[in-house]
């Protein structure tokens, strides 16, 4: 496996960096795009005023560190201020296809956000683009969000508002979290040293399941090619269920665990008594997410002393 | 000093640099600060059945201390304390830097119930500092670290007895000591996390390297200490080897996980590719490899999992048409399993107002050893889901989702099927009314017999303002399930708010909470709050 991942990484690390001459040509074409803004904002004066106070700001005089354009965004003929501006228009971006104005804000804005958004977020696949969500002009709300979040996101997605009222959530509508906390990580080029992309985005915070553990529970293997894994078992916007679990963990059914364990013997179960009536099953089962020592998930106490010696189960 | 003191120390040294390291520019903030009084009446046979009224106690309240806006041209910051009472509260600081870089801390306390008449406790404590920092435009480091803290008392399984509990000799003869059950009485741990991450990236082409490190600590269980580190290399690039539209990312990790007391140690590989090409402007052709190995040389212990996967997206100017194809296998010391699993769907989108999905999935387990506890595993998926913006300001939805299990060698078979709708209108700024409804059956088969469960789901929330300075709110949220379930819980929420003066406002809010288990017949809750705040709006400039 190393030397498969070795050979790999070898092949695309050589094709990879040819960047370096790159930086001496973008001083020079810098020096070039500066000067065009400053005749640029000769007939379009407002443009330098809202973009005042964000990170598309051009600066007032040409510097050495102006990062962006006019013409980095706004592209056509230099024909269009030395000429006739109506017979050589330049492109606006907020009326180009979506591919098109992705390919352009990646020229600056290479992060793997935008990597995603480059190949297969789903809002790309929607044909909604970087300024969906994003103005250049008149931004004022930091990232150069149209509008805060979540009223950003939910203003499309209003079926999600509703999870967002349920008593056990995550607290966006509280204001504590923003939707883009979870949905910019679900990026597989993410994911760390989990199974999993899902779970990824999870352990960000919930550090405390993400292994990798000796014994996983199969439960965060993914059911399909896009969910599964904690989603299994939680409904991550929010649930009228503790722990926002997707199912209700009681007894006598404990429906949450049946979803995949309607194993005989394991509900009503003879051998454990009466006392096994009302428990859940995670009280012996404590690591469920995942153990390094168990592989049925048992607390340290139990895993230690074993249920064994009451005859039910084998080693 | 403990790990505590010392981050609660950092959090406010962070507030203290960020506040005094502005030297110029407007300082334009806007704050909130709330605090009043909690009435709670409790009737319950078990105080354990309800979370949500866990940490709201009797009494005096400072409900939030909420600080948000510019501290200068280019520096923005964002303080919110809520819920802060005798053994919970929720703070956040956020300050960020635009152009340069983002300080993020955020702390989270609060304590569990456990036993039906409350006297199990568990304080649970979560810390997190985050840092971003992007010096140039090509380079960005970021740092993180994680403290969490679980300290308290469990019920004694499986006597089901307090631990302090003078009577607490099980009848039944179960083994091990009457007073000290297989679970343990106590736990007392602290995990801490530590990340380092940096990123070169320029022209769509980049690397970064991360190390990782995280310690566990019991206190009472000091053979589960354990520590760990990884090490981890990624690799990312944009349309080379081949003439059209192209991403690669490749990442690879190598590290250990040490249980520090009994010597066994995992170590721990991951290799991940991928990529996705694009050789035509409507078709879209994605690929994942990952390969996972944790090996425990002690233990004669190798746990190998390869994932393979393909999806191949179609699109068009409505929509879009998608399927995919995945093969895993996973090969641990007892057992050795393979999945397949097949997805097929398409969305259609029109106008940025009507969207649906459908989408078809399927995924087969083979246990080829037998020795797994549920053995041969197939399940099947099918979802569908439309939604529409009738008019500005209403918005309906509509869902179905069916899935199936089942476990031919053990002679199992679990069905599942959920239907739901929902509606929301909003009527510019004096009104809004959302209501969500859900209904689920549940079937659950095998050879000895089975049982059924149904649920309905009801959410609704009604928010007005019938004059510029009264805002009335009410809210309810039911949950019956039936058949061989007999469960009810029901939240009922009234909320009123009035601008006193021009800064004040008063707030006044009601809940009322219902829990009932009609088969455990002690398993009852029954919670009626009144929470009465006085709010003070201010700005800073």
């Amino acid at each position: 496996m190393i030397t498969a991942a070795v050979f790999t990484a070898l092949l695309l690390l050589g094709t990879t960096f040819p960047f370096s001459h790159e930086s001496s040509a973008q001083d020079a074409a810098g020096e070039q795009t500066r000067r065009e803004s400053e005749v640029c904002l000769m007939c379009h004066e407002a443009q330098q005023t809202n973009l005042v106070g964000g990170p598309h700001h051009l600066p007032a005089s040409p510097r050495a560190d102006a990062r962006v354009a006019c013409t980095d965004c706004h592209l056509g003929d230099p024909a269009h201020w030395e000429e006739d501006p109506e017979t050589h228009p330049m492109t606006n971006p907020a009326r180009q296809p979506f591919a098109d104005v992705s390919g352009l804000c990646a020229q600056c804005h290479f992060s793997s956000h935008q990597q995603e958004m480059a190949a297969d977020n789903p809002h790309a696949c929607d044909d909604v683009g970087c300024l969906g969500c994003h103005q250049v002009h008149g931004a004022a709300v930091p990232g150069s969000l149209r509008q805060q979040e979540p009223g950003l996101c939910l203003g499309c997605h209003a079926e999600v508002d509703g999870e967002f009222a349920q008593p056990f959530r995550h607290p966006v509508r509280d204001g504590v979290m923003v939707c883009s906390e979870c949905h910019l990580k679900l990026d597989h080029r993410d994911a760390r040293l989990t199974f999993h992309g899902t779970g990824g985005v999870c352990f960000q915070c919930h550090m405390q399941f993400r292994g990798p553990f000796p014994h996983e529970h199969p439960a965060t293997l993914d059911f399909s090619t896009e969910e599964g894994g904690c989603l299994n078992c939680h409904d991550p916007h929010g649930s009228p269920l503790p722990k926002m679990l997707n199912q209700p963990l009681d007894a006598p059914h404990f429906p949450l665990c049946h979803q995949c364990h309607f194993v005989p013997g394991h509900y009503f179960n003879s051998f454990h008594g009466d006392r096994w009536a009302g428990m859940a099953c995670t009280l012996c089962h404590v690591d469920i997410h995942g153990s390094y020592t168990s592989p049925r998930f048992f607390g340290p106490h139990l895993q230690a002393q074993g249920c064994f010696v009451a005859g039910c189960h084998q080693p | 000093m403990s790990c505590k003191a010392r981050t609660t120390s950092l959090g406010l040294a962070l507030l203290a640099f960020m506040l005094l390291a502005q030297t110029a520019g407007a300082v334009r903030l806007n704050g909130l600060l709330k605090l009043g009084a909690i009435s709670k009446e409790e009737e319950a046979g078990n105080l354990a059945g309800v979370q949500e009224t866990y940490n709201i106690h009797d009494g005096f309240a400072l409900s939030r201390i909420l600080l948000d806006g510019q501290l200068g041209e280019r520096s923005f910051l964002l303080l919110d304390v809520q819920n802060i009472n005798q053994d919970s509260r929720q703070a956040l600081l956020n300050y960020r830097l635009a152009g340069l870089g983002q300080l993020r801390f955020q702390h989270d306390e609060r304590r569990q119930l456990f036993d039906a008449d409350g006297r199990l406790t568990s304080e649970r404590q979560d810390w997190h500092l985050d840092a971003t920092v992007t010096p140039v435009d090509w380079l960005r480091v970021t740092a993180n670290t994680n403290l969490q803290t679980r300290e308290g008392e469990r019920l004694d399984y499986p006597t089901g007895y307090l631990a302090d509990a003078p009577d607490a000799d099980p009848p039944g003869g179960f083994p091990g000591d009457a007073h000290e059950g297989w679970l343990g009485q106590r736990y007392d741990y602290t995990l801490t996390r530590y990340q380092l991450e940096a990123e070169v990236q320029k022209s769509g082409r980049g690397f970064a390297i991360g190390y990782e490190g995280s310690d566990f600590e019991d206190e009472l269980l000091p053979w589960t200490d354990r520590r760990g580190q990884v090490f981890s290399a990624r690799l990312f690039a944009q349309d080379i080897l081949l003439p059209f539209d192209m991403t690669h990312s490749l990442r690879g990790a190598y590290g250990s996980h040490e249980l520090s007391e009994t010597g066994l140690e995992h170590e721990l590989q991951s290799f991940q590719y991928i990529g996705t090409a694009r050789p035509h402007q409507r078709f879209q052709l994605r690929y994942l490899l990952h390969l996972n190995r944790i090996e425990d040389e002690a233990a004669d212990l190798q746990t190998d999992y390869v994932r393979n996967e393909g999806r191949l997206t179609y699109h068009h100017r409505y929509g879009r048409v998608f399927g995919g194809y995945g093969y895993e296998t996973n090969d641990d010391d007892g057992t050795l399993t393979d999945s397949h699993f097949w997805e097929v769907g398409a969305a259609l989108h029109y106008q940025d107002r009507y969207r649906a999905r459908v989408r078809y999935a399927t995924r087969d387990k083979n246990d080829q050893e037998d020795l797994t506890l549920l053995k041969d595993v197939e399940d099947t998926r099918f979802d569908a889901k439309l939604q529409a913006e009738l008019v500005e300001g209403l918005a309906i939805g509509a869902a179905y989702d069916d899935r199936a299990r089942t476990y031919p060698v053990l002679g199992v078979e679990v069905e599942g099927t959920k239907v739901s709708g929902f509606g929301r209108l909003v009527l510019s700024n004096w009104a809004s009314v959302q209501a969500d409804y859900g209904y689920a059956v549940e079937d659950y088969d095998d050879r000895a017999g089975g049982f059924e469960t149904e649920s309905h789901t009801v959410a609704g929330r009604v928010q007005l303002r019938p004059i510029p300075d009264l805002g009335l709110e009410s809210g309810l949220t039911y949950l019956d399930f039936g058949k061989d379930l007999d469960i009810e819980k029901s939240i009922l929420m009234f909320a009123a708010q009035y601008d006193l003066l021009e800064d004040y406002f008063l707030e006044v809010k009601y809940n009322i909470y219902n829990y009932d288990d009609y088969i455990l017949l002690d398993r009852y809750y029954t919670a009626n709050i009144v929470w009465v705040n006085v709010g003070y709006r201010f700005g800073l400039e």
